[in-house]
């Protein structure tokens, strides 16, 4: 073992510690200056459309969306559905995609909706404040909604 | 059916703590730390797994409105749990090669923080969300990475017994210095985090490092009272320890409202603590208990529930995640290796203290969850990181087996004396006061007029619990000094006492008795593993438990004596049965009488058993005349052999009978030993169970005999 705090620690340690340091002031700065995040758009969506297809005639659908960057999870839901069914629903999303601003892409079953059996569906939309404003293809159909916020999560 | 919250959450409890132990102890057996088990089980119980596979049952037992009782339980638990970990951070881990240390440790943050933020470029854009500041991700991303748990590392150097060792001595040292450093570098990133920028935060800043001042001038001096009201008293009082779980809570909201966490003003106090060794002793003891086995796992729990593998659901979210490991095994493992090999330790041991500065464990699940709750960072990344905290954890135990091999270890301990040629006879002691017989046994047939012979009392200080104080190094020490203590003062008085050097103890820690016993042998080279027999706690089977365990899986000759306390050993009696066993038997009482002139041996003969086999006759052929004329072989004629054993035994000092079906003490298909001579025989009992056939234990003993004159 070398003696307390040698010429050769102090340099070492001294120079890895200003290295440090200006490594990470560059990339800070880099970062702070460069990259862009995603606005957060985690929550419920009430959708209306004209005329849903299918299984989904009829219904009061909530599209409830968890969002980690830009990867989505969700699932849709009817507005009837108890918090344990909509705790669920959580637990074991049955969509994904993903959410670069403005453009927003889900597809995945209907694992929670009654009478659907797993049947697939995608959503295409973009986000203006908090609307979501696209095109739902299901059953071979596609048509367009409109989704509103319930609440933004903050 | 709807159940009110109080109950939900006792049930949510309940199975949270029962699933905890299982899983935790599962993975005990797997030689892993307990604590990755109770966070499997923590992980089990959420989305990951109960949620995937029965979503609609797991939002009845954890519905959301009891999430915040859980919330507050594990953070009550967490604040108690920090306060123990200040407690065992002891100032003299920081004695040992300190420039080594601070080096080795603050470049091992350093390291990984820093590729910590270059992965920040990569993520932040992935998996970020805008009210995030980059600066604030990036320094929580590389706080994340920098951590090592102190805990986790402590118990894996005391069941390695390397708390002795260079290597266990630098890496608790450099652990010690990590986790403060750590803990400095989270607190900062908490502050910067709330405001969102450097700037803001250095108010908070300064406040945090003047209430540190605080704590380790004025605080430690109150805090001084608390050793003074112990030692007035004898023992910590209920209300002192009220007066100093209200000093922890206090502390705790203290540095929640400077705007750092509550968990450091906890362990604050725990670090400013005076470490008296009772008052320390009986505070750790009393408050562990319900922390660890009932708030903890309420921790794991709560923190498993916002853990979602299943968030994972895209090969490019595995590469992610890969990448998140990779960075914090490389910048932690790198970092500690060349920090280390700069202050010139050996290639070997840097390595060794690269793996172990590597464990992440609970420490770092305590980070995440304080990042997750601040929003820093995202669900998807929240479970990135718990996954690396558990590979980085899972894989210390076996890479430090495979860099540093406990071979290795027993190398770098002192006066290790070289027992290969001896004959050996380990005697595994759970008690010293209460196995002398079977010490004086072990004499007995190791060691006469030669003293090529040794006998090593083996005691093994079991540590069942991950956390416990007294799994520290520091403790386990003590435990193995007071062992040793007690062992030699035992020495002190065996008989005759010019063979009492030949009696070398070995106090260690270990886990699993058999498994440790085993491996000593093997490494030690030991002719025979001599164990008395004791009463298995959970069957009524006599030769089941640690006996039964070191008869299957010793790969050694082992003996188990049944201690019926007679002090003599002037009459032996073999009953004969026609098998390897026996021949084991029948060498070890040659070699007691060959030791021992006064000794006598009956070799019984019951129908049809009187045959002897040649090579038994052969044996019998080569003794010296003096202990051959001490040698009796009657016959009788018996309708049941082993009735005939027992009547006969009434008249021997001991008797030595080899495991088969005839003496009812063979093993059986299904596992269990039947037992009817252990339990029905009027001697003591020495029952033989051969493992090699070619190891003799009369080869060096009969040349001496032939030498020793008529």
């Amino acid at each position: 073992m070398k003696s307390l705090f040698s010429a050769k620690w102090l340099t070492f340690y001294g120079s890895t510690i200003a290295f440090v340091i200006a490594l990470f002031s560059v990339v800070t700065n880099y970062g702070e200056a460069n990259l862009k995040a995603q606005p957060k758009i985690s929550g419920r969506y009430k959708i209306s459309a004209a005329e849903l297809p299918g299984c989904l005639k009829g219904k009061d659908l909530v599209l409830s969306i968890e969002q980690s960057g830009v990867y989505l999870n969700g699932s849709l839901l009817e507005t009837s559905h108890s918090t344990q069914e909509q705790t669920a629903s959580r637990k074991k999303p049955s969509l994904m995609g993903t959410f670069r601003q403005p453009n927003l892409e889900l597809s995945g079953t209907l694992a929670q909706i009654e009478g659907c059996a797993n049947s697939a569906i995608a959503l295409q939309s973009t986000l203006n404040q908090s609307t979501l404003i696209g095109k739902l293809n299901f059953d071979n159909t596609a048509i367009d909604f409109v989704a509103n916020s319930e609440s933004i999560k903050k | 059916m709807h159940l009110d919250i109080v109950v939900q959450v006792l049930i949510q409890i309940l199975l949270v703590i029962g699933l905890s132990r299982l899983i935790g102890l599962g993975f005990r057996r797997l030689n892993q730390p307990l604590v990755i088990g109770e966070i499997v089980a923590g992980i089990m119980l959420g989305p990951s797994l109960f949620g995937m596979i029965a979503p609609n049952v797991a939002a009845w037992i954890f519905p959301p409105e009891t999430i915040p009782f859980l919330g507050v339980l594990s953070q009550i638990g967490l604040i108690f749990f920090m306060f123990l970990i200040g407690l065992e951070l002891d100032p003299k881990y920081l004695k040992n090669g300190l420039n080594v240390a601070i080096l080795v440790s603050h470049v091992s943050i350093l390291v990984p923080f820093s590729l910590g933020a270059l992965a920040s470029l990569l993520l932040y854009p992935l998996v970020s969300c805008d009210g995030v500041s980059f600066t604030a991700f990036a320094l929580f991303l590389g706080a994340a990475m920098s951590i090592t748990a102190f805990p986790v590392l402590a118990r894996i150097i005391t069941e390695n017994n390397l708390q002795n060792t260079r290597l266990g001595a630098l890496a608790l040292t450099c652990a010690a210095v990590d986790d403060v450093t750590a803990w400095c570098l989270l607190a900062l990133a908490i502050a910067v985090t709330r405001y969102n920028n450097m700037i803001a935060a250095i108010p908070t800043i300064i406040e945090a490092i003047a209430y540190i001042a605080l704590m380790f001038t004025v605080g430690r001096l109150v805090l001084k009272q608390f050793a003074v009201l112990y030692d007035r008293k004898g023992k910590l009082t209920q209300t002192v320890l009220a007066s100093i779980y209200m000093v922890v809570v206090i502390s705790a909201l203290i540095t929640e409202l400077i705007g750092i966490h509550l968990i450091f003003g906890a362990f604050l106090v725990g670090v400013t603590m005076p470490k008296h060794p009772g008052l320390t002793r009986e505070l750790a003891q009393k408050t562990e208990d319900f922390v660890l086995t009932f708030l903890l796992p309420v921790f794991f729990a709560y923190s498993g529930l916002r853990t979602q593998v299943g968030l994972l659901n895209r090969p490019v979210l595995w590469g992610l995640c890969a990448i998140v490991v990779a960075v914090a095994i490389i910048g932690k493992y790198v970092g500690t290796y060349v920090a280390a090999r700069v202050s010139g330790v050996e290639k070997r041991e840097a390595s060794a203290l690269g793996w172990l500065m590597n464990t992440r464990g609970l420490t770092e699940l305590i980070v995440l969850n304080i990042g997750l709750s601040l929003n820093v960072i995202s669900p998807l990344l929240f479970t990135m990181l718990v996954i690396m905290a558990l590979v980085t954890t899972f894989m210390t135990s076996p890479l430090l087996e495979m860099i540093y091999p406990k071979q290795q270890i027993r190398q770098n301990q002192i006066n290790q004396p070289d027992v290969s040629d001896q004959y050996h006879v380990l005697v595994p002691i759970a008690n010293p006061t209460t196995q002398r017989g079977l010490i004086e046994l072990a004499m007995s047939i190791a060691i006469g007029n030669s003293s090529n012979a040794i006998v090593t009392p083996l005691s093994l200080i079991q540590l069942d619990q991950d956390y416990v104080y007294e799994s520290l190094p520091s403790e386990a020490n003590r435990q193995i000094a007071l062992t040793n203590e007690k062992l030699q003062a035992l020495i002190q008085t065996l008989e005759p006492a010019d063979y009492r050097h030949l009696v070398r103890p070995i106090v260690q820690v270990d886990r699993d008795v058999a498994r440790a016993t085993t491996q000593i042998a093997m490494r030690d080279r030991a002719n025979l593993i001599l164990v008395g027999w004791h009463r298995p706690a959970f069957h009524s089977n006599r030769l089941g438990g640690r006996v039964g365990e070191l008869l299957t899986m010793a790969p050694v000759d082992v003996a188990v004596f049944v201690d019926r306390h007679s002090t003599k050993l002037e009459n032996l009696l073999l009953p004969y049965v026609p098998n390897l066993h026996t021949d084991l038997g029948l060498e070890l009482a040659l070699r007691l009488l060959i030791n021992r002139d006064q000794t006598r041996l009956k070799i019984l003969r019951v129908q049809p058993f009187s045959e002897l086999s040649s090579e038994f006759n052969a044996l019998l052929d080569r003794l010296p005349n003096r202990v051959r004329r001490r040698i009796d072989l009657p016959i009788v004629e018996a309708s049941s052999p082993i009735q005939a054993v027992i009547e006969s035994s009434e008249f021997a000092d001991l008797t030595i009978a080899g495991a088969s079906r005839e003496w009812g003490i063979e093993r059986q298909t299904l596992g269990r030993y039947t037992d009817e001579l252990a339990e029905a025989c009027r001697s003591s009992l020495l029952i033989t169970r051969r493992y090699s056939q070619v190891a003799s234990h009369l080869t060096s003993i009969l040349e001496v005999a032939d030498e020793k004159p008529v």
